[in-house]
């Protein structure tokens, strides 16, 4: 299986507000096999949030080597979708127009993505409401347009930044069983387009949403921060909540809180 | 209730309900127009009896509605001197709006261009402009331009900072998510930050109305030989108060309506503000 992303040794110094360096990130690595499903755990203000976007291009490391798909991140990358903590939708546009922006600022032909664009609607339940204005949707639904958005242009590298952080925890549990069946359903339903099943980089600072969703979990440490401990979850899918009974995850997650530390 | 609404009746029920909630919106409406009405028509009133009470010479305080028979008798002199300073107004306005939405692009583009022009503009508005009004006499004589020039000097300051205001607003997730699709700092400008300064371009819009219209007044109170500002110091030299009153009552309505022109604008350019500001998440 080839790579999707590679870090380094990466670091990231920040100046404070006095000019002393403050160590963000230190000697972080990590990997994500093709179409892996890797979430990075941590406290708040351990630098996840700072990993994902020097992987997305946005900041520039202070050190260390970082490549998706083996080409080395000088910059924004076309093939990565992004995904934050807020919806981010343009409130003049349609459901609709929002999921197709990222095709207009590559300025390619728009009527030839209404039909993958339909499809994303239908895969995540927005059918019928393609042409409200996002204002009128609950923050639940905000989100998925913003998931549509990001699988717009087929990419092969997600990236969700704390993605349900901000929704309440029933609508964000129904989230993530639908989270994986939007990243499964993207799979099959695409086959026919020879689209593979993304990578996905997921940050969160929940360890049973981390567990339920992945392939692996990267914990990370408080500053300076790296990745201290990965672990396999080894949990079949399809997945729906009732994983989250059964006696082996409940000792996972104790396990990984055990790797936790804050400040 | 709870039964009900779980009954078989529930839908005349609950139409009960949506008229009784119709009701109270409808008589919500009446209020905002009645309570109005009823603050300006007892203004009215104090003012008159005042008036009538303490005896006050008309070259004091005229009744009011004495102002109404004033502007009736020689309609058309009020309307060329309103003409004159519409007219000042509205091309103050005009070069605040290009000018301020051109400096105001300019700082948000480039830091270097914020740092050259931001401290110019902010100490431009630290001296009184009406203090400079003579100067302007002196050097653009008695016509329109000076009036014009003083109309804009004044307008177009809550228009840049309103406008920067709003090109700078989007979050910086926004900006970061135009980023990771790779979009040029144009785009970046066309998809979010132009659409979401409409808002406050308008509400600097809003106070550089009035202010335009402060502007061409006070040109007119320097030097000038027709406008509304004009009528009022002709008016005060001639100790006729009722005169002066009647074209103040006329400039109020023209600053009335030049704002309500722009919330006009305002709803149709961007009625998903409103919208979405009630609604946000």
């Amino acid at each position: 299986m080839a790579v999707a992303v590679r870090v380094q040794d990466l670091k990231k110094v920040y100046a404070s507000r006095n000019g002393d360096p403050v160590h963000a990130l230190d000697r972080v690595n990590l990997i994500a096999q093709d179409g892996e499903f890797v979430s990075i755990l941590g406290p708040s203000g351990c630098g996840k949030s700072t990993l994902l976007r020097i992987v997305a291009g946005l900041i520039p490391a202070s050190g260390g080597d970082i490549f998706v798909q083996e080409h080395r991140v000088k910059g924004p990358n076309p093939n990565v979708g992004m995904v934050f903590q807020s919806a981010v939708l343009l409130h003049w546009r349609t459901v609709m127009e929002n999921i197709l922006l990222p095709i207009e600022i590559r300025r390619e032909k728009v009527d030839q993505y209404r039909e993958r664009a339909m499809d994303l609607v239908r895969l995540t339940g927005l059918e019928g409401f393609e042409n409200r204005a996002p204002y009128e949707l609950s923050g639940g639904m905000q989100q998925r347009v913003s998931i549509c958005r990001a699988l717009i242009t087929n990419p092969s590298l997600l990236l969700l930044d704390e993605p349900f952080g901000a929704l309440d925890a029933f609508t964000r549990d129904q989230m993530n069983v639908e989270l994986l069946r939007i990243w499964r359903g993207e799979s099959s339903a695409s086959s026919a387009r020879e689209n593979k099943r993304p990578t996905i980089l997921f940050i969160t600072h929940s360890i049973t949403e981390s567990v339920f969703l992945s392939d692996r979990v990267a914990v990370m440490s408080f500053r300076p921060s790296s990745i201290i401990k990965t672990f396999d979850i080894p949990f079949a899918r399809p997945r729906d909540l009732s994983v989250i009974t059964k006696p082996e995850f409940g000792e996972l997650v104790l396990e990984i809180r055990s790797h936790i530390t804050v400040e | 209730m709870s039964r009900l609404i779980n009954s078989p009746e529930s839908d005349d029920t609950t139409r009960e309900l949506l008229r009784s909630q119709r009701a109270t919106e409808a008589g919500d409406r009446m209020k905002s127009i009645v309570l109005p009405t009823l603050s300006f028509v007892g203004f009215i009133l104090i003012w008159h009896f005042a008036v009538v009470y303490f005896d006050l010479p008309v070259y004091i305080l005229p009744r009011p509605l004495s102002i109404f028979p004033e502007i009736a008798r020689r309609p058309e002199m009020f309307l060329r001197h309103a003409w004159v300073t519409l007219f000042e107004t509205l091309a103050g306005l005009g070069l605040s709006i290009a000018t301020g939405v051109i400096l105001a692009f300019m700082i948000v583009w480039s830091d270097n261009m914020e740092k050259m022009l931001m401290p110019f503009i902010v100490l431009s508005q630290t001296f009184p402009k009406t203090a400079i009004a003579p100067l302007m006499i002196i050097w653009f004589g008695y016509g329109y331009l000076p009036k014009i020039i003083i109309s804009f000097l004044i307008a177009f300051f809550p228009i840049v900072i309103n406008t920067v205001l709003g090109l700078k607003s989007p979050k910086s997730d926004m900006i970061d998510l135009m980023r990771s699709m790779s979009a040029t700092k144009a785009q970046v400008f066309a998809k979010v930050r132009i659409p979401m300064a409409v808002p406050y371009f308008f509400s600097g819009l809003k106070i550089g109305i009035t202010l335009a219209l402060v502007g061409a007044v006070v040109g007119e109170f320097v030097g000038a030989d027709s406008g509304l500002g004009f009528l009022i110091m002709a008016a005060n030299n001639q100790f006729n108060t009722r005169l002066a009153f009647a074209t103040l009552f006329v400039l109020m309505i023209l600053g009335a309506f030049l704002y309500f022109i722009a919330e006009f604008l305002e709803r149709r350019v961007a009625p998903w503000f409103e919208a979405s500001r009630r609604t946000d998440k």
